[in-house]
């Protein structure tokens, strides 16, 4: 049984923190004038949703619990954050945090593979080992969420144009972790 | 041998629908029917435009090898014309730049005519198509309800949903003829009503032996409690979009005519300018002559699906 409410000091905190390392404010642009609403089951799903669905959400909750609502965030288990592809895609519109890669690697990655120096085209900035980051396609569309496994030095200066082959990124021990990927409609979504 | 047996055995189809078909189109017709039911039907798209922009897209996929042709009715919608891979399974399609829906299918949400000021309710709204398209019609903003009953279907909507990047839609899951009893009054009503899929034969070859007439009846019922149910939450003025993909009278003109007998709702025209009037004498029966304000689809005259459409207002 799932039942809906809004969401609680400690979750939001856990949400802030995620979207933050991000970048910050980016959780407060997305937010104003909307709702977060938690669906509590085995899981906490998070559910951003605009003021005109949360009064119809609000009219219609003594009658139903609905089984999915406006924009979903992501889910949280134990505490930890599991990121959506929703809110990976409005975290690719305001972070740098990502790391974009050529065709061959696009393809790689939404069949659910890892990441190597051979499929990056562009490391807009430093990374540290375990770092969490949006992966992206050279027309900066979000594929999904990779984890470095080393630490990536930032390797085309903004000037360089994104085709040119690039010393430091195949001189660079590069593996990047698939963590989820667009891939996943397809796999699981259907 | 008489004329049903030899196209039933031609064709392959039960005795029962060659002897509806020959009553209802004439012998003439109902071979030129039987015979667009063997052709293949062209696959089409309808591009998200609140995603990307559609000529961008066509481009960028005629880069791949797909071609296209356009659907006369829809400007984001598009034939497919030649397919390298399949259209389900490209990186654009993930990005939920598009979704693979079927040219008729595009129709009703057109007729609804959604704003972004309306509430909408679309009853069987899974697998999504028309929901998405009503979304994307209202840029992503308003209010959409979206009701299914079916535990598999529903998660295939929400994945849709979510692929598109749809952010105005409640989904609930339930039997959409008990959402009278929520006491929300709305706009406008998306009821694409389930049906025997009598229309979709040129997609599936099994639908001319899997149904038998007795599901016709089943669901002509269920389709008139979900129509009594949807005239039932709609706000005084508001507007009902009946939907099937079933050339069967008795799920379409039937069902209308007796929801017009209680005198609370009226047919209004559709606007749409392609598609066969509703007819109004079928099987010795005669009902309201306003049906013909109803749309027909046949795959023998305008090279879609079968499919009804008729839209009702509230009075």
């Amino acid at each position: 049984m799932i039942t809906f409410r809004n969401i609680d000091a400690s979750e939001f905190r856990i949400l802030r923190n995620h979207f933050d390392y991000f970048g910050k404010q980016i959780l407060d642009r997305i937010s104003k004038n909307k709702h977060f609403v938690v669906g509590h089951g085995k899981r906490k799903e998070i559910f951003l949703i605009s003021k005109c669905l949360y009064e119809i959400y609000t009219k219609l909750k003594k009658f139903r619990s609905p089984y999915y609502l406006g924009l979903f965030l992501g889910t949280i288990v134990k505490n930890k954050f599991i990121y959506s592809l929703n809110s990976l895609q409005i975290l690719n519109k305001y972070s740098n945090k990502k790391i974009i890669t050529n065709y061959r690697g696009e393809i790689q990655f939404i069949y659910g593979n890892d990441l190597y120096s051979k499929h990056i085209l562009k490391i807009p900035i430093n990374f540290k080992k375990y770092d969490k980051i949006l992966v992206v396609n050279s027309r900066n569309e979000l594929l999904g969420l990779g984890m470095t496994l080393y630490p990536i030095l930032k390797s085309i200066s903004q000037d360089d144009t994104m085709t040119k082959k690039n010393d430091k990124i195949t001189k660079q021990n590069i593996k990047i972790k698939n963590l989820i990927d667009i891939g996943w409609y397809l796999r699981k979504g259907k | 041998m008489d004329q049903i047996d030899k196209l039933a055995s031609k064709y392959r189809y039960p005795r029962y629908m060659i002897e509806r078909y020959l009553k209802l189109f004439g012998l003439n017709e109902t071979k030129e029917l039987l015979e667009a039911n063997t052709k293949k039907i062209k696959k089409s798209i309808r591009i998200i435009s609140i995603k990307i922009d559609p000529q961008v897209l066509i481009s960028r996929m005629e880069k791949k090898g797909f071609r296209f042709s356009p659907i006369s009715w829809e400007p984001q919608g598009f034939y497919i014309e030649k397919e390298p891979y399949s259209i389900g399974a490209t990186s654009e399609y993930l990005q939920g730049f598009y979704f693979v829906q079927r040219a008729a299918s595009m129709l009703p949400a057109i007729v609804l005519k959604p704003n972004k000021n309306d509430l909408i309710l679309d009853m069987c709204a899974s697998p999504g198509g028309k929901l998405i398209q009503i979304a994307d019609m209202i840029n992503n903003e308003g209010c959409i309800i979206g009701l299914d009953l079916n535990r598999e279907r529903i998660k295939s909507l929400r994945s849709n949903i979510s692929r598109c990047g749809i952010k105005n839609t409640l989904i609930y899951r339930m039997d959409a003829a008990e959402f009278p009893k929520s006491g929300i009054k709305v706009d406008k009503i998306l009821l694409d009503a389930p049906c025997t899929g009598e229309g979709i034969i040129p997609f599936d070859e099994s639908r001319k032996t899997s149904r038998m007439y007795d599901d016709i009846l089943l669901c002509s019922q269920i389709q008139l409690k979900l129509i009594k149910a949807a005239i039932k939450c709609l706000k005084k003025g508001g507007t009902i979009v009946y939907s099937t993909c079933s050339i069967a009278p008795e799920e379409n003109e039937l069902v209308i005519n007796t929801v017009l007998k209680e005198n609370t709702v009226e047919i209004i025209d559709t606007g749409l300018s392609i598609g066969q009037p509703g007819l109004t004498e079928f099987f010795n029966k005669k009902v309201n002559n306003k049906l013909k304000k109803a749309r027909r689809f046949y795959p023998h005259k305008t090279n879609t699906q079968g499919f009804f459409i008729c839209k009702l207002k509230k009075l």
